[in-house]
């Protein structure tokens, strides 16, 4: 209800006591009407105020519950208990805080322009809610787990660096006492394993989006670190590892098998809680995705309220135009009756003296008001002015407590808004932190990289020099081969040339013989000869002529005799020579074989070495690849910084504008006190 | 010698025929037959014997070791029995007869089979010379006083006489008086 007088009609000139009673009394209608307006719009306009500032301040509670809920939920704070109570604590508070707004709505007293947006943001606030609720119920869940494994990271932490120099003696004593190739092997590799699951387990218990691939290593880590220190303790010939012998070594192994039980059920464990607070991520993630949804939405509500407000400032500026032509009309209505009473006093009875004294002493009393006392009550007196001054008093109780509870609205939004300033700061500051530490991490991640880089080049060339080793030992395999097939060679040559040489001996020895068997034939020729000489000598003159023949035969037998001897000299040296030959053929025979053993053995040399250089290509390529991987791996944990970077900016880029509107919300206030300020009020409760 | 013609062929035939005259003329028969005197040369340790040809059957060369059986009970000499194409010989080690020493058993052991009245003997000796021829008279005898230096005392006995070569001096043995020798009888001990 609007009325704008601007305009005060005054009778100038004395009217009839007819037409001077009406002005008066349209005067006093007209005030009542204003009053009735005021009184009207003022109470409207408390209650206006009321549910405002019950709404923004519901609302910015909302925005402070959710900053909380996500400042609590944040990863690095999971395993506090006292996190935990904070954020069961703040989500209760916002969902307190969200079914008053609700019930709020339903009440008819909304301001109209916004009622409808406002409903609508509530109903999408309520819907994200319910999601996020889920999320923080599991998160909830989840204190316990959380914090056991914690505790199962950290013991892992302080034992397995032991484990780690103990498997590093273990190498260096095997290098002393026993280093064979296959051992020393699997003991680097042991020391390898370590350091991956040490680092595994703490990604692990770092809670990312590749806790699962990091679980699924760190259990084949584990059992190969335990199948390894049982093949070094018994031997395996399938995979070629040689069994360890002396007791020291293996006294020293079957420690380091008892102390990795504990360590390896423990990775176990954490391992299988690993795969339960990985849903967590997804929760935290959530949120963390839906609370920017949300903190805008509420933004959005409170922005609502506070132009409700520019809503409040106008019926404000009606109130006091009411109060004005209230003020006015009382005053034109006073001027009236004064000059009413003025003529009814010339003419009129001495009641109107009375009635005069009355307004004026009403008139009196009430001046200040306008100055902005409140604190004084009009008289309730007999006669005219007795119900106008119970209206004013009326007017004057209302107008008390409107401002009463401006004031009280003021102290509230101002102490909210402190809080949420004191919040923003804090959130400001640890912002801040986040983003040093942040810078921090960022730059020795960068580094890392480049360590990593580097790993890589010399694991690149490392492949490479293998890979020629190999060859090599490929090579001198080969000629070690080539080797023995030629020493074979030579012994089947020495083996053909012994024989001829025997078969020779056996022929020289048949000569032998046969020189023989010539040599007794000329002996018996040569006493033929002589029977005949002597027969021939007994027969006379007849058997003179024979003589000379018998003489002959004679000479031919010593001959032969003698030529059989001969040969027999030479039939012997030649046996000498023969049986010699034979002699030095098997001493190169034995030669050759003693030879070839030496090849072979270097042949066996070298087909280990071989064997040992496929190993270590293999193995140095293991390397190289999985520092490919880490490589890979650093860039994109190098890239996640970055997009956590962005975040944190973002966050304290929302910080900052949360300290802006709080700081404009304290303003607001300060404006509603300094109004407020000028109006008096009585001591009395409030 | 005449030379009627020059040509180098009649010359020869010439000489030839001359040649033939003399020897014609100069040995008769009888005489160079009568004069040689033949006979196989052997070795007993160091003397050189002969034994004229006449009493030498033959000479073998004994196979000891396989065709020998030794005779239980008879004197060392008496080395045993063979067989001589059929015919049982006795076998004597002259050495071990006459000088009592053993003869060493070589490959260049001869067996002279010595006949005298159908009465066959095998002379085991270590070494033969051969057959040699002298001339009948040139012997000297042995009953003088400087041949008998060179032989051993059993052995003079059973030569008689002694052919000079130089440097051998051949012993003339006599088979009849080693056949008649009362120990060459006894054979048996």
């Amino acid at each position: 209800m609007k009325k704008n007088h601007n305009q005060f009609d005054l009778p100038k000139t004395q009217k009839t006591s007819k037409r001077t009673n009406r002005v008066p009394l349209v005067l006093m209608i007209i005030l009542a009407l204003s009053a009735a307006g005021i009184i009207s719009s003022l109470s409207y306009k408390t209650s206006i105020d009321n549910h405002n500032h019950e709404y923004a301040h519901l609302s910015s509670k909302l925005h402070t519950y959710l900053l909380k809920i996500v400042q609590t939920s944040s990863n690095s704070e999971l395993g506090n208990s006292a996190t935990f109570n904070k954020l069961l604590a703040s989500k209760t508070g916002f969902s307190t805080t969200l079914n008053q707004l609700k019930k709020a709505k339903e009440s008819p007293l909304l301001v109209i322009t916004s009622d409808e947006k406002n409903l609508d943001e509530l109903t999408d606030i309520t819907t994200k809610w319910d999601e996020m609720r889920n999320d923080i119920q599991t998160i909830l869940d989840s204190q316990k787990l959380i914090s056991l494994t914690r505790e199962f990271v950290n013991a892992v932490n302080i034992e397995l660096p032991g484990i780690i120099s103990s498997s590093e003696q273990l190498l260096t004593q095997i290098l002393r006492k026993q280093p064979d190739s296959s051992l020393i092997i699997i003991a680097s590799q042991q020391l390898l394993l370590g350091q991956r699951i040490l680092s595994n387990v703490n990604l692990v218990g770092g809670y990312d989006k590749n806790t699962a691939t990091h679980i699924e290593i760190l259990q084949e880590d584990v059992k190969t670190f335990q199948n390894n220190l049982e093949n070094m303790l018994k031997g395996n010939s399938k995979i070629g590892i040689v069994k360890i012998k002396r007791r020291s070594l293996q006294k020293e192994v079957k420690d380091l098998i008892f102390a990795f039980e504990t360590i390896a059920e423990l990775i176990n464990r954490t391992s299988n809680n690993a795969t339960q607070i990985t849903q967590i991520l997804t929760a935290t993630d959530n949120i963390l995705g839906n609370a920017d949804d949300l903190l805008s939405r509420i933004n959005i509500l409170i922005d609502a309220y506070h132009s409700n407000s520019a809503e409040q400032k106008k019926i404000e500026s009606i109130l006091y135009s009411l109060l004005a032509v209230a003020a006015l009309a009382f005053v034109a209505l006073f001027i009236s009756l004064a000059r009413a009473n003025r003529s009814q006093y010339i003419n009129g009875p001495e009641n109107n003296k009375d009635t005069v004294n009355a307004i004026i002493k009403l008139q009196n009393e009430i001046a200040p008001i306008a100055k902005g006392d409140l604190t004084i009550n009009a008289t309730v007196g007999k006669g005219i002015t007795e119900s106008l001054s119970r209206t004013v008093n009326i007017s004057i109780n209302s107008l008390r407590q409107l401002v009463r509870n401006i004031d009280i609205m003021a102290h509230q939004v101002s102490e909210t808004a402190e809080e949420t300033q004191t919040m923003a700061i804090q959130l400001a500051k640890a912002s801040n932190t986040q983003a040093q530490q942040l810078g921090n991490v960022t730059d020795n991640i960068n580094n890392m990289l480049h360590s990593f880089k580097r790993v890589t080049k010399q694991a690149e060339e490392s492949k490479q020099l293998a890979n020629k080793a190999v060859e090599m030992a490929e090579q001198g395999g080969q000629s070690v081969r080539n080797t023995l097939h030629a020493m074979q060679t030579i012994t089947d040559d020495i083996h053909h040339t012994s024989s001829s040489v025997k078969r020779l001996g056996e022929s020289s020895q048949e000569i032998g013989n046969i020189v023989e068997l010539i040599n007794d034939i000329a002996d018996q020729t040569n006493i033929l000869a002589l029977n005949a000489a002597i027969k021939a000598s007994v027969a006379g003159k007849s058997g003179q002529d024979f003589t000379s023949v018998a003489d002959e035969v004679q000479q031919l037998a010593e001959r032969v005799t003698q030529a059989t001897k001969k040969i027999e000299s030479l039939v012997n040296s030649i046996q000498l020579d023969t049986s010699q030959a034979i002699t030095s053929m098997e001493q190169s025979y034995t030669d050759v074989i003693h030879g070839s053993k030496l090849a072979s053995t270097a042949g066996d040399a070298l087909l280990r070495i071989e064997t040992v250089s496929a190993h270590l290509a293999e193995f140095i390529h293991d390397v190289a690849n999985a520092t490919i991987d880490l490589t890979e791996t650093s860039q994109e944990i190098s890239r996640e910084m970055n997009s956590i970077k962005k975040v944190t900016g973002q966050n304290l880029a929302g910080t900052k504008q949360t300290a802006a509107l709080t700081g404009k919300l304290a303003e607001l206030a300060n404006v509603q006190q300094t109004t407020v300020k000028g109006f008096k009020l009585p001591e009395a409760v409030s | 010698m005449q030379a009627s013609s020059t040509h180098p062929l009649l010359v020869l035939n010439e000489i030839d025929s001359a040649c033939k005259t003399i020897i014609a003329n100069a040995a008769s028969p009888e005489k160079p037959f009568a004069n040689k005197w033949s006979g196989v040369g052997f070795q007993i340790a160091k003397d050189a014997l002969l034994i004229e040809s006449q009493y030498v059957h033959e000479i073998c060369n004994c196979h000891f070791n396989q065709s020998l059986s030794s005779v239980p009970g008879a004197k060392p000499w008496l080395l045993g029995l063979t067989s001589l194409r059929g015919q049982p010989l006795s076998v004597i080690d002259l050495k071990q007869y006459l000088l009592n020493q053993a003869s060493s058993l070589t490959a260049n052991n001869r067996l002279i089979v010595i006949k005298h009245d159908n009465y066959l003997a095998g002379l085991l000796v270590e070494h033969i010379y051969g057959l040699k021829q002298f001339d009948r008279n040139r012997a000297t005898d042995s009953a003088r006083g400087n041949s008998s230096v060179f032989f051993s005392a059993k052995v003079r006995d059973l030569i008689d006489g002694v052919f000079d070569e130089g440097d051998i001096k051949w012993g003339k043995m006599v088979i009849s008086k080693l056949v008649s020798d009362q120990d060459f009888a006894n054979a048996a001990h």
